[in-house]
């Protein structure tokens, strides 16, 4: 009995405890409002740790992060309303920002230093959101088995001289809607459907496993050519698996279009929360995180695409060589993004 | 006076036939009663029902001329003062034989075991866990912790039915003399007349839930009008005798 | 229902009421999500149920029904063997059975394609052998997710089939064979259905589990009903058709429950295990020849499939990725994930029993319906769930702002509590189950006697009850705890900024694309369930002897 009691007792203070110490701690936080960012973010790169601290240092503002699926993080926040502590939320994709910002939970953030070093194309109209990063999404190609000199455009692809040979994952991931949102914007929505129709067609095998897999598949002669995302040839090159490095030497990088409106892009961006309180320091922080210096981070430990012009990417990135991107707003990117999943399951790309 | 008088009661689960209906009767102070009747036929919710264990849906029932449940109130099972002994024994498995008894006790509770346990002739059990306790015994220890609170009224369910023949009649006796010594008054479910015949003073037939008799155990055989019951008294006392027979001759 | 109260004032008692008002508080997420299910489905409603809806069932049926055969099997037979026959280590055996458990079934799908995908380990090694022909086992398709599902949930049935069996009396066996039964007879006739509820209980969380898995499903490209609800959400921008496809689930679960209650219901088998002679120990047979390689074999397939083979594979990678991975902040994370699931399950714990035994105190019986609604959580999808906490508390929070002018948002939103709620409500049925079948066993007449010497309810329940449950409930704690610590989507959603636990680092690798670098997470974590399952092992060893 009393060896209940105690164990009750213990755990009533733990508990209480916990309480306390929860409310302490908002009640400090409340008073350091001003000093901290309360950052909601769909990244989640050690990388990135690394450039928060350093701004952490720099300025004395400290940064905390909650991680997180975008879409999560857009219903929290809209739930959340006028109380969310978030500041800022940043995205791997344009779309969920547009829509962030069509829900009414983002704000202008007008900077002089911020409108020259993004591209009018990578950012949102009114400012309220920014990119960051950009990713290209490129077919990759068997070095064995392609001449790349076949390759023109993602339209070509449902070409027939593919059929069973295309490698691509499946339909529930954001940059395959982005990239169909694209087509949707520069062909229209009829020929779009016929383009995802004859892909489907084309496919190796049923869309599966995610774009390292695809790569993996060509090197196995599962199919000869795939869609994926360069940064995720960078971390496949990179990795500690002998394999891995194998399989990403044995593909070739190609950007499509090159003829025409460029290589289809998208970007990880950020923008400032509605109801955030300290609108001065999240400015600032954007202002820091495109900096040359952090831009050069993002592209030697992440592979991504700087969207500062002046930054370096890394040697990496340059072997792949310079090419020209689709300048489509992104904001065309979110606004078509559920046409394109419409489109998806009418032509049943799984 | 009256240890317990019931007027009424009725009790029913899900809505389903009533078990208990509409039940009224009376038990002297100081007497031994045995409730008869087949399964099924309401006695041991009856009993559940005296010792405070279900709430009935009709009637009253008073414990030593004090109301203890109708529709408006109900006095909580550990403030009765009524005893039951289950028909498993239900002793608590994690305890010995000592704590078992011990276990309402709040103070002399060393002189009050010794002398229970020398009432049901187990002294040298004390220590014993019940799995490692016949049938038998268990019934014993099970009774003496019953009786270790002074119930006013103790409850037996079924008191023999777990026992072989050869013990039963033995214990038959040493129940009685125990509840005698004692002093309390008792009520027994059974469904073995001679159970009955052999101890109790007074006797109540079960029917589907109803009291279908009440009388002095002398006065059993008076007056059976009703066949079933004729029926199953001679019916169960011949099966008795034959069973018994059968041993003896054996 | 017939609500036939009719003596209201004389059967009310503190615990009515107190049943009725925890209930009702851990029920208000699913008023949340029911007060949204009135405003009809969304847009996007007949895009889903003319493309993808029949095609998402279909997927889910045969994932149920496959992993549901395949639990059954490799649960029954491996608890058989191990409950039944002596042989060399054992007890390891028993303790390795439940091992798949410690790893997220997302992993475990993971790590599969890390072994036998292009490159993969297994192949390497099998090409190292001089099987040249072979660089893939295809795994990547609905049978190869049945499989992964099947050997990552099947400790579900063994743990609960285990007890049954090992509470068998020996006389039971003897009076088959007495009657002349065989051996097979016995096994298929007397000792499998007698196990029946045990079963039943066992796969009702295996097919939660598989309802709920949507790491694995995603990864694999097999499109199911959870999925379905995903994409209805955040691909189709409809989140009002995906809380209707959530109420669609819940309904088809709540059948699936009713059904299990009926089954239930008419085959409650009463083996008492306290109150008889037969708490002798458990005779175990020898086994010899070819039985002996047979039986071997069935405990250790499903040890090999569920949990040496990803394990190995975590392994390869936790070494591959040791020196970045292995630092002061994966410890720390270890110890926040230890921390918020003791705590949490200790909670659980606490409430279920509560739930219970108010239930059994209460009279008016018709209350008990409410206590149901809290356990409804089990049920609903992970993601669903925090969007009902997000929105119950949201209410709480602009009720203060409105009538008080208090703003407790931001203490609310980024406090551990909402997390805790919302675990709460997710998983008190798993607590609440597993207690409740152990209650049941216990003979009613113990408490009552206790009640008749003049104990009350909560002296009687510490004094009588407590310690005939306590290995229940120690089993309950660590099914909760291993439930709370593996948890992914509330935690995401909920979690305060800083607070991060090991599922949750382990899947941000796994969802960057760099699984090698979630290994060291999931290893910990195995690590963690695996000690805690050792524990319980040891603890019955304990109250054995």
């Amino acid at each position: 009995m009393i060896r209940i009691c105690t164990i009750l007792l213990s755990f009533l203070i733990i508990t209480s405890c916990r309480n306390d110490e929860n409310i302490n701690n908002k009640a400090e936080e409340e008073n350091k409002k001003s000093e901290s960012l309360t950052l909601y973010t769909h990244r989640h790169y050690d990388s990135d740790k690394m450039i928060f601290k350093k701004f952490e240092e720099q300025t004395g503002i400290k940064i905390n992060v909650v991680k997180a699926n975008a879409d999560e993080l857009i219903q929290k926040m809209e739930l959340e309303a006028d109380q969310s502590p978030a500041d800022l939320l940043i995205t791997v994709d344009a779309g969920r920002l547009v829509r962030a910002k069509n829900k009414n939970l983002l704000q202008a953030a007008n900077s002089e230093l911020l409108s020259k070093v993004v591209p009018q194309h990578l950012k949102d109209s009114e400012n309220y959101w920014y990119g960051l990063t950009k990713r290209a999404r490129v077919i990759v190609y068997s070095k064995e088995k392609v001449n790349p000199e076949e390759l023109t455009t993602y339209e070509d692809l449902i070409n027939e001289k593919w059929r069973n040979k295309l490698l691509i994952r499946s339909s529930n991931n954001i940059y395959n809607q982005s990239l169909m949102a694209s087509i949707i914007s520069n062909n229209g929505k009829d020929s779009a459907k016929l383009w995802a129709n004859g892909i489907v067609k084309n496919f190796a095998r049923s869309p599966k496993g995610n774009d390292r897999d695809q790569v993996k598949a060509i090197l196995a002669g599962e199919g000869e050519i795939g869609i994926i995302n360069t940064y995720y040839l960078g971390k496949l090159l990179n990795s500690k698996d002998s394999s891995e490095i194998a399989a990403g030497e044995s593909v070739g990088v190609f950007f499509p279009n090159q003829n025409d409106r460029g290589t289809h892009i998208n970007i990880s961006g950020i923008g400032v929360a509605k109801h955030s309180l300290n609108k001065d320091n999240a400015v600032k922080f954007i202002e820091y995180l495109v900096t040359k210096e952090v831009q050069e981070v993002f592209a030697k430990a992440n592979y991504e695409y700087p969207v500062n012009p002046e930054a370096i990417t890394s040697d990496l990135l340059k072997s792949w060589g310079e090419f020209k991107e689709d300048k489509l707003s992104l904001t065309k990117l979110g606004e078509l993004n559920k046409e394109a999943v419409i489109i998806f399951d009418e032509v049943k790309w799984l | 006076m009256k240890i317990l008088e019931i007027e009424n009661l009725s009790k029913s689960y899900e809505s389903k036939l009533e078990v208990v209906s509409d039940c009224s009767f009376s038990i002297e102070s100081g007497n031994i009663c045995a409730i008869v009747g087949e399964s099924g036929s309401g006695k041991s919710t009856l009993f559940r029902l005296i010792a405070g264990l279900e709430r009935p849906e009709k009637g009253s029932i008073k414990v030593k001329e004090k109301i203890v449940s109708n529709d408006k109130f109900i006095v909580a099972p550990k403030n009765r003062n009524v005893g039951l002994v289950f028909q498993d024994f239900s002793l608590f498995p994690h305890m010995t034989v000592k704590e078992n008894i011990e276990f309402g006790l709040v103070k002399n509770k060393n002189k009050k075991v010794e002398e229970l346990l020398k009432i049901i002739r187990m002294e040298n059990f004390l220590n014993r866990y019940p799995h490692e306790l016949s049938g038998g015994q268990q019934q014993r220890v099970s009774l003496a912790r019953s009786l270790a609170l002074d119930p006013s009224l103790l409850l037996l369910d079924e008191p023999f039915s777990n026992l072989d023949t050869e013990l039963k009649s033995k214990l038959r006796k040493d129940v009685r003399t125990i509840i005698k010594d004692i002093g309390t008054s008792s009520i027994f479910i059974t469904h073995d007349i001679l159970d009955a015949l052999d101890i109790a003073d007074e006797i109540i037939f079960m029917d589907n839930g109803k009291i279908i008799r009440q009388c002095k155990i002398e006065d059993i055989f008076k007056d059976v009008k009703n066949e079933k019951l004729l029926k199953s008294i001679t019916e169960l006392k011949s099966n008795s005798d034959l069973i018994l027979n059968a041993l003896k001759n054996k | 229902m017939v609500l036939k109260i009719k003596h209201l004032k004389r059967d009310f008692n503190k615990s009515s009421l107190l049943i009725v008002i925890i209930s009702l508080l851990l029920a208000i997420p699913v008023f949340a999500i029911l007060i949204s299910l009135f405003k009809g489905t969304g847009e996007m409603w007949e895009h889903i149920t003319s493309y993808f809806l029949i095609d998402y069932i279909q997927n889910s049926i045969i994932l149920l029904l496959g992993s549901g055969i395949i639990c059954f099997v490799i649960g029954t037979s491996s608890a058989w063997v191990v409950s039944r026959y002596k042989f060399k280590g054992r007890k390891i055996i028993e303790w390795l059975l439940f091992m798949p458990l410690a790893i997220p079934s997302y992993i475990v799908a993971y790590s599969y394609v890390g072994l036998f995908g292009y490159g993969g380990s297994f192949i390497k090694f099998i090409n190292y052998l001089g099987f040249n022909n072979i660089d893939n086992i295809e795994m990547m398709n609905i049978y190869g997710l049945v499989w992964v599902l099947s050997f990552s949930l099947y400790p579900y049935v063994y743990a609960s089939t285990r007890l049954i069996f090992q509470s068998y009396p020996t006389r039971l066996k003897d009076t088959a064979s007495l009657l002349g039964a065989s051996k097979n007879k016995y096994f298929f006739k007397i000792a499998l259905p007698l196990a029946s509820p045990a079963i039943i209980g066992g796969l009702f969380l295996v097919f939660m589990e598989v309802l709920n898995d949507y790491g694995a499903a995603k990864y694999y490209g097999i499109n199911t009903f959870t999925t379905g609800i995903f994409r209805t959400w955040t691909a189709l921008e409809d989140l009002q058709s995906s809380i209707y496809l959530s109420a669609i689930l819940v309904v088809l679960v709540f059948v699936l429950v009713l059904i299990v209650k009926w089954l239930r219901g008419r085959r409650s088998y009463n083996l008492k295990t306290y109150n008889s002679n037969d708490q002798d120990e458990i005779y175990r047979k020898d086994l010899k020849g070819l039985k002996k390689i047979i039986f071997l074999t069935i405990v250790f397939v499903p040890i090999l499939f569920g949990f040496l083979f990803p394990f190995l594979q975590l392994i390869i990678w936790g070494l591959q990725t040791f020196e970045s991975m292995f630092n002061s902040d994966l410890l720390n994370i270890g110890i926040q994930t230890l921390f918020l699931g003791l705590s949490t399950s200790i909670i659980i714990v606490f409430l279920a029993t509560s739930l219970i035994y108010l239930s059994k105190w209460n009279y008016l019986k018709q209350l008990n319906v409410t206590s149901k609604l809290a356990t409804l959580g089990y049920v609903i999808p992970g993601a669903i769930i925090g969007i009902g906490v997000i929105k119950s508390s949201h209410s709480i929070t602009e009720y203060f702002s409105t009538y008080h002018n208090i703003k407790i948002g931001y203490i609310i939103y980024n406090s551990i509590l909402v997390l805790i709620y919302a675990y709460v409500f997710r998983f008190i049925a798993v607590a609440f189950n597993s207690i409740e079948s152990n209650t049941l066993k216990l003979s009613k007449s113990l408490s009552e006697s206790s009640n008749l010497l003049g104990f009350g309810k909560i002296k009687t329940f510490f004094k009588i009850d407590f310690p005939l449950i306590k290995n229940a409930l120690l089993t309950s704690f660590i099914l909760v705890f291993i439930d709370v610590i593996k948890e992914l989507p509330l935690t995401l959603i909920l979690k305060p900024y800083n607070l991060s636990t090991l599922a949750i680092k382990a899947y941000e690798y796994a969802e960057d694309e760099r699984v090698a670098e979630a290994a060291l997470p999931a290893l910990f974590l195995i690590f963690i369930i695996g000690s805690m399952i050792s524990v319980v092992n040891y603890r019955f060893k304990l109250n054995k002897s």
